[in-house]
């Protein structure tokens, strides 16, 4: 081929292309053209197989004509082979609105929802978790808490007895008594645990239920310092707008002793059915360490104060997830669970 | 506790309303459960006098009253079993509305006119009572007067109060009405007594012996001679009814209005049935009998106290007096108690005899021993003004040991040091005295302060503290803003426990949390030999044990779903399980386990068809668990356990200690359920297993030469294990070889009977070259060589 033919040649091809591409709207015939204008047996093929035959003051030139048009056939079958592969030319019906290939998944206990959020938020104020047995003896669960033999106080947690004269414990408070035996202030620490009471099942008894209880001893620690942490995990755990409220009570472990409330999670503090029009809502009970209690683990009630507070998991559940019934924590029933 | 406000008020004047007051009261700490106030839901209702009663002709339990209603008389069909001729009771007239009922209308009942209704308690919202009709007091009201205008509870307010133990002295309206003093900075004032004595002694009537002086330190009395029992005057009814005590007599109601009063019990016994004129106050013999006014018949201990005459007993002191002496209607002479008993003696027999009384509950948490002239002479005074009484002259009054206030010294820096708030000291003054307790400061830091005997509560200084917070107010200290830097956190058990629940949900595991107490059956249905912990007083026969596994408990969550129609269960549980042991605390380990059931999905995918649940699927879920968490050196071996089938169990051993188990229940042991479906479990004790976790991680280089990979397609008997095979392939197979695989089992009509085929992969690699095929035919050689003599394999061509 001369260069003046290879010239035309490239022309004609440019021309045709054109006029071929304008037909092309599938994208076999965009892979037919390809083969058919860049392919082993295409005219363009052959003139590379024959550029060397050029004379060397037209070979820049024949080259830079053929990579060109190569380069320009590439990319504008490329452009409209995507324009036609999203508009999803395939022909077959692919249902996307089946359901998923769902792999089996389970899921956590509420309690063990709600005791994972209690721990993180005591965690990070500084707390540690102790534990204890869920069978105890009368000293820890009693005694060492200043709750002595015959005082009407144990009326107040109706109790399961078990065998060598041992208990089920009414409150993980016992683990107070444990750890401070086993440790000098100062002392951090929450127990969570399992606790019984004999009390036939309601809606809002269970004879077993869930308990975390704080225990805080160092010097210079106060009734402040409490109301500075339950007011931190009131706030962490349902919302900044929590407000938090004293109210004096009795536990023969702490004085003063106090039941605190949190603004009512439904009316946020307003009043309404659930708060008795109160807005407020009881959690629990609080206190500072009785020295009484000291005494039992030989610590110097003079250098050291302490507060201790407790929380019933399950009420803290019920009030969080608004489940109306204790006993659906225990029935195990997958329709509930699963809502979790 | 009932208190009235309208009583309330006769001691301590306030002003704020019923609401405000019972907001204060519980923020000092009596908590003021309930509000009862009386709100008429029903309008159109009369006084009515039941003038005559005739049988319905056509009804045998209903019947047809004429009833007087002031201008008119009206016939109204009853069937109240109460109804009697003379009777006043509430009538609902025709257009009259109840509750949210529709207006009243005339109706026939069984073929006989009705011109309204005779209501019951509860029909007017005024009580619980619905088996008859509300018998109204004849003195009280007027034939026709409309019944809401004339109701006793209408203006007053009556609180629920919840009193702590410790408060025995607020179990009264002069006790409450000391901290409302206190609340509005005031003194409260006691009624005053004025006593007209005749010239009759006393004590010619009768005398007092404590032969007991621990249990009883102190027992006063009066005698009253020449009263007359009656019906209480209707003030002294009203007043009763409103704190919930049913009015009885004259006598009675007056005891019990000065219990109420000033929360000092007082008995009354008839002077005609003290024999010998003589009060001993004893311990019961061992096994004495006694009948106590409700005429029940005890039996005694010598634990419990006595009041007798100089025969017999007349009273369980503080419990209940006795039928031999109950003030009758010809009464005319009693001898009023007033004493101050051992509260743990009392709290002693009342426990043992199941009794809580007025009286008991108050002795037993601690009656004020200084107390009891004021509590006898008030009674003997109400006596004089509404029984027509004659007060003898002289009290008797038995107190070998009086009892003494105490004095506590308050620092008012430990206040601060304690509350983290400043509390004025004049604040404080204040706040003690108006509570009763008398005050001296003796120093810049020292406040001596003498607690009067109502107040055993208060003996040491923290109680004085917490005094001084409950009327100051926690609202008034600041919370503290908490920062505290994190101390180490020993949390290694703890998050384990986590992890383990993590994968256990992700593997498709739904956690449960189940009773730890358990039947007898189950706890005997799923170990043969347990020692079980046993409830002394359980809920129920089903509850009377303490788990030894978890898997019963899972058993009923899964039977309680298969009863709704909830088959394809994976659950778990993590738990304490407990063993007991002599002389200590039982031995409790912590658990975990489960159970699957059911289709392998929870819910059928349209794209695959549902599978059973089988043993592979849970021991490749227990595999995959003890591959998570770096089980060292696991090995999952067939053994027997009592439950299980015992060709489909296994135990997990980590090197001589069998840490868990799984397998599939045996049918007999899922009957217990009734479940019928097949149950897979397992249960893996936790401390063993964070025992064996390997927690370091140590990186091993990633292998830079590509591996070999061989199959073998052996022939053996269907009754080698796989173990086996591969414990003689690896033998053989050297260092190179670091995986054996099985890809594919066989058994049917392509191998001869009683064999199977077994297709093996084998994966060989060095860390430091490139291996050659031919290096590795000399080993395949060996391991089939070995597996032909040994196992008498063949290969599959």
């Amino acid at each position: 081929m001369t260069y003046r033919e290879i010239e035309e040649n490239i022309q004609t091809l440019e021309k045709a292309f054109e006029k071929d591409f304008a037909n092309a709207n599938t994208t076999q015939d965009l892979e037919s053209l390809r083969i058919f204008y860049l392919g082993r047996k295409s005219t363009i093929h052959d003139i590379f197989g024959v550029l060397e035959n050029i004379p060397p003051e037209h070979r820049r030139n024949v080259g830079k004509r053929l990579n060109d048009f190569k380069k320009y056939v590439q990319t504008t079958l490329a452009k409209r082979k995507n324009v036609l592969s999203s508009k999803g030319e395939s022909k077959s019906f692919f249902d996307t609105t089946l359901p998923g290939n769902q792999p089996r998944f389970g899921r956590y206990h509420p309690i063990t929802l709600v005791l994972r959020q209690i721990k993180s938020s005591f965690l990070r104020m500084g707390f540690t978790v102790a534990q204890g047995p869920e069978v105890e003896s009368e000293y820890y669960n009693f005694e060492a808490l200043n709750i002595p033999k015959g005082h009407p106080v144990r009326d107040m947690q109706d109790t399961f007895f078990v065998d060598e004269g041992n208990v089920l414990r009414t409150h993980t408070s016992p683990v107070q008594v444990r750890v401070m035996e086993k440790q000098s202030p100062p002392v951090r620490v929450i127990s969570p645990g399992r606790c019984y009471r004999h009390d036939t099942p309601d809606s809002t008894h269970s004879p077993i239920f869930h308990q975390v209880e704080g225990l805080a001893v160092d010097e210079g620690v106060t009734f402040a310092e409490l109301k500075g942490v339950i007011l931190a995990f009131a706030r962490d755990m349902f919302g900044s707008d929590m407000k938090i409220r004293f109210r004096p009570s009795f536990f023969p472990f702490t004085e003063p002793s106090a039941e605190y409330d949190f603004s009512c999670l439904i009316c946020r503090g307003k009043g309404c059915k659930v708060c008795k029009g109160t807005g407020w809502i009881e959690i629990s009970g609080a206190g500072m360490v009785n020295p009484e209690v000291f005494k039992y683990v030989d610590y110097d009630s003079e250098k050291y104060t302490g507060y201790a507070f407790g929380m019933g998991v399950e009420r803290l559940a019920m009030l969080f997830y608004e489940v109306n019934d204790i006993r659906f924590f225990y029935e195990n029933d997958v329709r509930f669970l699963q809502q979790f | 506790m009932k208190i009235s406000c309208n009583w309330l008020k006769e001691y301590i004047p306030y002003d704020f309303s019923v609401e405000e007051l019972a907001k204060r009261l519980t923020m000092i700490g009596l908590e003021v459960e309930d509000i009862y106030r009386f709100e008429p839901k029903f309008k159109g209702v009369v006084v009515g006098k039941i003038l005559r009663i005739e049988d319905h002709p056509n009804a045998d339990k209903l019947k047809v009253c004429s009833v007087d209603v002031g201008k008119e008389k009206l016939s109204i069909v009853c069937g109240a079993p109460n109804i009697t001729e003379g009777q006043y009771v509430p009538v609902a007239k025709v257009g009259a509305v109840l509750g949210d009922a529709q207006e009243l209308k005339s109706v026939t009942i069984r073929g006989v006119q009705s011109a309204g209704m005779i209501c019951s308690e509860w029909e007017l919202g005024l009580g619980e009572n619905r088996e008859g009709i509300f018998v109204l007091n004849k003195n009280t009201y007027e034939v026709g007067d409309d019944f809401l205008t004339d109701l006793p509870k209408e203006h007053d307010a009556v609180l629920e109060i919840n009193v702590t133990p410790n408060r025995p002295d607020c179990l009264s309206h002069l006790g409450v009405a000391r901290e409302v003093g206190a609340i509005v900075g005031k003194k409260f004032t006691k009624p005053e007594i004025t006593l007209k004595e005749t010239s009759i002694l006393a004590k010619t009537w009768i005398s007092v012996e404590i032969k007991d002086p621990v249990a009883c330190p102190r027992y006063s009395a009066r005698v009253i001679y020449d009263l007359k029992i009656a019906p209480s005057p209707s003030w002294l009814k009203k007043k009763l009814e409103s704190v919930g005590i049913r009015s009885i007599n004259n006598v009675v109601d007056i005891t019990n209005y000065v219990l109420m009063e000033t929360g000092h019990p007082l008995h009354a016994f008839d002077h005609e049935f003290i024999h010998g004129k003589k009060i001993i106050v004893r311990k019961a013999e061992a096994g004495e009998e006694f009948i106590t006014l409700d005429e029940k018949k005890h039996r005694l201990t010598k634990d419990d106290l006595l009041i007798c005459d100089a025969e017999r007993a007349i009273a369980i002191a503080g419990v209940m007096g006795g039928l031999n002496s109950e003030v009758q209607d010809t009464t005319t002479t009693v001898v009023l108690e007033s004493a101050y008993f051992d509260p743990f003696t009392i709290r002693k027999t009342a426990k043992r005899l199941g009794y809580a009384t007025e009286a008991s509950q108050r002795f037993e948490r601690g009656t004020d021993p200084n107390n009891t002239l004021y509590a006898v002479h008030r009674a003997s005074q109400l006596f004089t003004e509404i029984a027509g009484g004659k007060v003898a002259q002289g009290v008797i009054d038995e107190y070998p040991q009086p009892l003494k206030e105490w004095d506590v010294v308050l620092r008012p820096s430990r206040v601060s040091k304690v509350l983290g708030c400043d509390i004025p000291k004049k604040k404080m003054l204040s706040i003690l005295e108006n509570l009763g307790l008398a005050v001296a400061v003796e120093g810049n830091d020292s406040i001596r302060v003498t607690v009067p005997t109502f107040r055993h509560d208060l003996k040491q200084e923290i109680d004085l503290i917490e005094e001084l917070i409950r009327h100051y107010g926690f609202d008034k200290i600041e919370p503290q803003k908490y920062v505290q830097v994190p101390l180490k956190h020993p949390l290694d058990e703890q998050n384990a426990t986590e992890e383990i629940r993590d994968i256990l949900v992700g593997l498709g595991f739904q956690e449960t949390l189940n009773n730890s107490m358990v039947s007898e059956k189950h706890v005997f249905s799923v170990e043969p030999n347990p020692t079980p912990v046993v409830v002394q007083n359980p809920l129920s026969p089903e509850n009377a044990f303490l788990r030894t596994s978890l898997i019963p408990g899972l058993l009923d969550a899964v039977q309680w779903n298969k009863n709704r129609s909830i088959h394809n269960l994976r659950f778990f549980e993590i738990g304490k399980i407990f063993q007991s042991q002599k002389k200590s605390l039982p031995k409790e380990r912590l658990a975990v386990a489960g159970t699957i059931s059911g289709l392998v999905r929870f819910k059928p995918f349209w794209g695959e068809k549902d599978t059973e649940s089988d043993f592979f699927h849970l021991k490749g879920m227990m595999e995959v668990l003890f591959e998570r968490l770096k089980v060292e050196g696991y090995e999952l071996k067939p053994w027997d356990h009592a439950s299980l089938k015992s060709d489909v169990s296994l135990a997990v051993f980590c090197g001589s200690k069998t840490i868990g188990y799984l397998g599939e229940m045996k049918k007999s042991v899922l009957e217990q359920w009734d479940i019928t479906d097949r149950v897979f479990v397992f249960e893996i004790f936790l401390q063993d297993l964070n025992a064996s976790r390997s927690r370091k991680i140590t990186f091993s280089p990633i292998p830079k030469f590509p591996s070999i990979k061989r199959d073998l397609a052996l022939i053996v008997d269907e009754n080698i294990p796989i173990r086996t095979i591969k414990e003689h392939i690896q033998k053989k197979g050297g260092k190179k070889l670091v995986s054996v695989g099985v890809f594919d089992l066989y058994k049917g009509p392509q191998v001869p009977s009683g064999k199977k085929s077994v297709a093996i992969s084998l994966t060989f690699i060095s860390p430091s070259r490139t291996l050659k095929e031919k290096e590795i035919d000399p080993i395949m050689a060996s391991i089939v060589k070995t597996l032909k003599a040994s196992l008498n394999a063949s290969l599959r061509s």
